[in-house]
């Protein structure tokens, strides 16, 4: 069966509408992409489509430290992703680029702080 | 009165930026200025990804774009004042400044880089009919609650705008747990870049309501719920097309206005279209010596485009410390057809910076593909295909020194022709 996808790629914000074909699982084709970065991206968003969670921990002071995932992780984890890290607390000192939590949802990707706390 | 030598109003991405590259282009004498009580301004409540992408070549967070500018601010040993408020601003480059720790304090600056940013606009400004109950907040105030002080102001959400911040609110309710029913936009377009329609709404399945706004809010003490209506193309709401949407919370994401208070102070000029001040090739308004670069002079979708913009002011001023000569002859720069507004409003072709000029403009309305027209007074300069033009994504074009130097020119116009419609001469 073939399917015909449009991926809006949002690599960067010219938004370049892609046409992607897919035939039994696999891509048969990638049209009207503007540079590389835009078909790596079709290509991932038809068959492992990831996203960098962004959120934030509780700090064991009050308040809370804003942190990412280091590289995407599968978009159908995030909302496990935001589970498994809703009582997470972080004691500070903590700095830009510190990770604050291994392996989220077992994607064997880390979490990093994004901010400082003192 | 302590004497410096330049003061730069404001510790968002563009203070940053403008202080950092002035200090890089010689200047010995700064003094940055900000009323929070850390640097970094708006960005430290923006703690999602995708900014730094021109200026890094990486994707960042707004909290480690900040940070990477505050390091080097740091490592610069420029000095900073927190805490601090500026509450007057004199055409003679006076300052009058305001702190709980030492009062009031005058400052006499040789050069000034406004660097004040923009605000949002509240319901006010927008005249939404209903009682004043709790539950109605600007998309920023929203997003400073969950991402800095870690409350969450409400369980079902309705979002009146598409403005980049209600979008990215959107996303960030609906992971926190909340349901997030719609975003409802008046224009026939969405106001916020489309990496974030695609990222903040379809991903998780938000209905977008374009030609649609919020008619009436309900509830005394919290909101309840709102009514929706489309609207016609005079933007007036269809009654026969309204629904009642149960909610607890109403987000305004509705624009920004630049903060001017100070440039109107100061008599600076001020552009009706941008609200915000008239600035020449190197971001100087049209008081000499003061400069004014980021959200205060134009509302930015990019922070990228904040930084580079702000660093020709840093630069700028630089130049003018250096040397004081006056500038030689101006000419304007006129939005044409499909251009809302174009920055800079003034340029002098002989001393532009780095041999090349930057502009920055809107279109009046979205095109899938056009063409712009460069053109002075005396001839057509260039010309230039654009794809999928949107209000609410900038355009940015550079114009090398010799295409504007060597001619007598008096004035530059931009503007734009759909495809099709142009006869497309080169
Ligand atoms: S394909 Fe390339 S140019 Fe087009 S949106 Fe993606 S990254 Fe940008």
């Amino acid at each position: 069966m073939e399917i015909n996808k449009t991926v809006t790629c949002i690599v960067c914000p010219k938004g370049c509408r892609i046409d992607v074909k897919v035939k039994n699982g696999e891509i048969v084709s990638i049209q009207n992409y503007d540079c590389k970065r835009g078909l790596e991206y079709a290509k991932n968003e038809v068959l492992d489509p990831r996203r960098i969670l962004t959120t934030t921990l509780k700090l064991s002071g009050g308040r809370v430290l804003p942190v990412r995932t280091k590289d995407p992780i599968p978009k159908k984890l995030l909302k496990k992703a935001m589970l498994e890290l809703k009582d997470v607390v972080i004691t500070p000192p903590v700095k830009v680029g510190d990770i604050v939590a291994k392996n989220v949802v077992g994607t064997g990707i880390d979490l990093i702080s994004t901010g400082n706390a003192k | 009165m302590i004497n410096k030598e330049l003061v730069v109003i404001g510790g968002g991405p563009a203070g940053l930026a403008a202080a950092i590259e002035a200090k890089k282009h010689g200047v010995k004498d700064i003094l940055l200025v900000e009323r929070d009580s850390g640097l970094g301004g708006i960005l430290q409540q923006c703690i999602h990804n995708g900014f730094g992408l021109h200026v890094f070549k990486e994707e960042l967070t707004g909290p480690e774009y900040a940070d990477r500018f505050i390091k080097e601010l740091e490592d610069m040993g420029i000095e900073v004042l927190l805490d601090t408020m500026v509450i007057e601003l004199t055409k003679d480059k006076r300052i009058i400044a305001v702190s709980h720790k030492k009062g009031l304090m005058q400052i006499q600056a040789e050069a000034v880089i406004l660097t004040m940013g923009c605000r949002e606009r509240t319901r006010g400004a927008i005249n939404i009919p209903g009682f004043r109950p709790a539950g109605i907040f600007t998309a920023g105030t929203a997003q400073r609650f969950v991402n800095i002080e870690g409350y969450m102001p409400g369980k079902e959400i309705v979002i009146l705008g598409s403005g980049d911040i209600g979008l990215i609110m959107a996303r960030r309710f609906t992971l926190e747990g909340a349901k997030v029913k719609c975003v409802a936009e008046i224009m026939p377009y969405s106001n916020g870049l489309t990496r974030n329609v695609v990222q903040c709404l379809e991903d998780y399945d938000i209905p977008l309501l374009l030609s649609h706004t919020v008619v009436n809010i309900d509830g005394r003490d919290r909101v309840e719920g709102v009514t929706i209506a489309q609207v016609d193309e005079d933007f007036k709401p269809i009654s026969s097309t309204e629904k009642y949407v149960t909610c607890d919370t109403l987000l305004l994401s509705v624009g920004l206005i630049p903060e001017n208070e100070l440039s109107k102070m100061a008599d600076i000029k001020m552009d009706d279209i941008t609200a915000g001040p008239v600035v020449n090739h190197r971001m100087e308004t049209t008081v000499p010596g003061i400069f004014a670069c980021g959200n205060v002079v134009h509302v930015h979708d990019l922070v990228d485009f904040v930084t580079m913009e702000s660093q020709l002011a840093g630069r700028g001023a630089a130049n003018y410390l250096k040397n004081r000569m006056p500038l030689g002859k101006h000419i304007s720069i006129l939005p044409g057809e499909g251009i809302r507004y174009a920055v800079p409003q003034l340029i002098d072709p002989q001393n532009i910076i780095n041999e090349k000029q930057n502009f920055f403009m809107r279109s009046t309305k979205p095109m899938e593909k056009a063409r712009l027209f460069i053109e002075s007074d005396k001839d057509l300069i260039r010309t230039k295909v654009i794809q999928h033009i949107k209000p609410s994504e900038m355009i940015n074009i550079e114009l090398k020194k010799e295409e504007l130097a060597d001619k007598d020119i008096n004035s530059l116009r931009f503007f734009l022709q759909e495809e099709g419609v142009a006869d497309g001469n080169q």
